[in-house]
């Protein structure tokens, strides 16, 4: 495998837990924000900014890793991104505002405008990936897209709502919402066989590739077990297995996919050059590992306890 | 044409946009880390809620900037689509490292900000600030080095490209060196952060004109001490770079050069000329002031100057940029002169803070300021027209001409239009919600 692809694909399947964890904050704070007002700043304030670094980042490591995909990118989902890009704009400044304005009616207000605004930028993002995945909507020859074939497809709408119904499976057991593992269960299943189903329809080459290679499904399978037992037992580690799960499982998903893209095109070919894949490796090693670091400072920090005044 | 020119517009139009919010997250860390040091060294009260209030702001400002510069990410690589696709084969590296600039930005912001009071030693919360300072700094300077990949490109074999279109000879790395990348992030940074700070000058004099509460009075006035030392030492920087980076613009884009001094002709003693009205492709009615041109271009009365005429027409900049650089440098005399006047106050014992007239000169100083940042870009854009990469791609050939844009144009002129307005009004909301005075006694 292409070590560019897969440090791509890994940058993407962190970046996509991200957005489907804020998805589920999203879903919640649209329908309940007032119960799990607490929990929800204490998981979204340090964290929404990191996750729109993350979209920057993963842009600009896409752009480094696939520079002749660019102008065909560029060209035919100019209207989902820019539309994604617009909702992911509001979605900052509406949250930014419910953080500094202080508990009150504004701050409710603003919070559901953010999900909103969440759960419209994720709708156009998926649409991008179902339609890099399967081809569909688009028009790879004559350099053109439709956007409403695109944005409305079926294969578009099933993996929306297996995204949906995973982030609603996150968002119940991180926050705790009506009691663990009752509707949280159900909905994950309900979510892998919507994708399932989204894959077998509409995208051949990629459920090809699961057939192919279906101990990776397995594996997914089998670490989604574990974390279901461990929420059973309320084990601590239980949430920080099912991000795990997530990131895994996407990852799963390109090795089975790899190296295809818009359903029967290589991926390999728009490549970078050999003289660029170096110091990008290298870059990305290293600022990788020291974005984790710093992570792990803001982790330690937001635990410490506040006792001294000055 | 119709699509080029509204790609070129909402492109303008959101920098424009974004360029001050930019600025100011470049600035402002500096700022609010010197006022909490001063706060902590002099266990002064007012330089701590200085920095408390300023990090508020900065985090608002930032997570608006933040969302700017995503949208112009996206407009880069939508609205320019064969532009991204050469830059990311070439000189890609500094956008690259910006985004990890950006992740030290936005963590330890945050941790800047919700660790207030969580650490005994108050200076280990102080260094939280410092990556966020060196974060942006970097941020400013990466994406400037794009920049400066525009206007003297390198990296790649470019007569091969411009004879087949074919990226031969790649040196990734080439990127950091190109000729005008150092003058260039120099000269960016210094007025990006001479913009910001006179921005809250001319706020922290405002508040000051407003007040009678000696409390609040002492308040802004320390304020403003610190602004418009730090203030005044950007100013000297941004001038100095600025003379720099003109005469640099001799020999690395002559035409941007002469279409900047109005020189249809190459020409020795060439005189420094003020104002003028272009006609047509010449420049008159101007103020010439004797060999002052050659002088600061070559450091010799009898120097040589390019001239328009040297280059074919259809490769010339508009001559409106002459008129541009006028006002800039025009308006940055003004700022300078403000600045004296101050120290001039100072010199004669009189204080300058109960000088109404002087705390209104600082809010002009303050609006000048971002003139001269605005108009600054504008000029150094339309200088390099027609080219978006110099003498290697024109603007009409990188532009994306679906007219699917056009559409789209609208919301997101429409989110600026909203968004900047929306967030001033929350900006004076929160600090309704959090008076001065009770913070101070706090």
């Amino acid at each position: 495998m292409n070590p560019l692809y897969i440090a791509n694909y890994l940058i993407f399947s962190i970046f996509f837990t991200l957005l489907i964890m804020e998805i589920g904050a999203a879903l919640l704070a649209l329908l309940s924000y007032s119960n799990y007002r607490e929990k929800l700043r204490r998981y979204l304030l340090p964290i929404w900014e990191v996750n729109g670094t993350f979209a920057a980042f993963y842009l600009v490591n896409f752009e480094a890793t696939y520079p002749t995909l660019l102008g065909l990118a560029g060209t035919i989902y100019v209207l989902p991104l820019l539309l994604a890009g617009a909702a992911f704009i509001l979605r900052s400044v509406f949250l930014v505002y419910a953080e500094v304005i202080g508990a009150g009616e504004s701050e409710q207000k603003y919070m559901r405008l953010y999900a909103v605004c969440t759960l419209v930028m994720s709708f156009f993002a998926i649409s991008v990936l179902g339609s890099g995945l399967s081809g569909i909507g688009i028009n790879v020859a004559a350099n053109s897209a439709e956007l409403l074939p695109l944005i409305l497809s079926p294969f578009n709408l099933l993996l929306f709502l297996g995204m949906v119904l995973i982030a609603a499976f996150l968002s119940i057991n991180y926050f705790e919402v009506g009691g663990r593992m009752k509707y949280g269960t159900p909905a994950v299943f309900a979510a892998i066989a919507t994708i399932l189903l989204g894959i077998s329809q509409y995208a051949p080459s990629l459920f090809a590739g699961i057939i192919a290679n279906i101990y990776l499904l397995a594996i997914s399978l089998a670490i989604l077990a574990v974390t279901l037992v461990l929420q059973l037992r309320k084990n601590r580690y239980a949430n920080h297995l099912s991000i795990l799960w997530l990131i895994m499982s996407i990852n799963l998903l390109g090795i089975a996919n790899y190296p295809s893209i818009f359903g029967s095109q290589s991926m390999l070919q728009y490549v970078a050059s050999s003289a660029g894949a170096l110091p990008l490796l290298v870059i990305t090693t290293v600022g990788g590992a020291a974005v984790a670091l710093s992570l792990a400072v803001l982790i330690y920090v937001s635990y410490i306890r506040k006792d001294v005044a000055y | 044409m119709l699509v080029v020119d509204f790609d070129r517009f909402l492109m303008g139009f959101s920098l424009g946009v974004h360029i001050p919010l930019a600025s100011i997250g470049i600035a402002l860390p500096l700022i609010v880390m010197l006022a909490e040091y001063l706060g902590i060294r002099y266990a002064d009260r007012n330089f701590m809620v200085l920095a408390k209030r300023l990090s508020l702001a900065l985090v608002v400002l930032f997570a608006i900037g933040t969302a700017s510069g995503m949208l112009i990410a996206l407009n880069i690589l939508l609205l320019w689509p064969k532009f991204m696709q050469l830059v990311a084969q070439v000189a890609i590296l500094p956008f690259y490292l910006e985004t990890f600039a950006f992740f030290m930005e936005t963590i330890f912001l945050s941790i800047y900000i919700y660790s207030w009071g969580k650490f005994k030693n108050p200076y280990v919360h102080l260094i939280s600030v410092i990556p966020v300072v060196v974060g942006g700094f970097l941020s400013g300077a990466l994406i400037t080095m794009i920049n400066a990949f525009m206007n003297t490109p390198v990296g790649f074999d470019i007569q091969a490209y411009i004879s087949s279109g074919a990226v031969t000879n790649i040196q990734p790395l080439a990127v950091f060196t190109s000729p005008s990348a150092l003058i260039e992030l120099a000269h960016v940074l210094t007025t990006s952060c001479f913009a910001a700070i006179f921005i809250f000058i001319a706020y922290m004099a405002y508040r000051l004109l407003r007040t009678q509460d000696e409390q609040k009075r002492n308040y802004y006035i320390k304020g403003l001490n610190l602004l418009i030392v730090v203030g005044a030492v950007f100013t000297v920087l941004a001038l100095v770079t600025g003379i720099v980076s003109i005469a640099t613009l001799v020999n690395l884009q002559p035409e941007k050069y002469a279409a900047i001094e109005g020189n249809l002709y190459p020409q020795t003693f060439a005189p420094e000329r003020i104002g003028g009205i272009p006609v047509g492709n010449t420049l008159q009615y101007f103020i010439p002031i004797p060999e002052l041109q050659s002088i600061l271009a070559t450091g010799s009365p009898s120097g040589m100057v390019p001239g328009l005429s040297s280059y074919p027409v259809d490769t010339w900049p508009p001559l409106i940029v002459h008129l541009m650089f006028d006002i800039m440098v025009g308006s940055g005399f003004l700022v300078a002169g403000i600045l004296a006047l101050f120290v001039l106050l100072i010199l004669l014992k009189r204080n300058p803070y109960v000088n109404r007239l002087m705390l209104w000169l600082m809010i002009i100083a303050g609006a000048l300021a971002v003139l001269i940042l605005e108009i600054g870009w504008v000029m150094a854009e339309l200088g390099r027209q027609p080219w978006i990469i110099y003498n290697v791609m024109r603007v009409s050939d990188a532009a994306n001409y679906s007219t699917s844009v056009i559409p789209i144009t609208g919301l997101i002129l429409l989110f600026y239009v909203i968004a900047i307005p929306l967030t001033i009004v929350l900006l004076r909301r929160i600090f309704r919600n959090r008076p001065l005075e009770e913070e101070l006694k706090a």
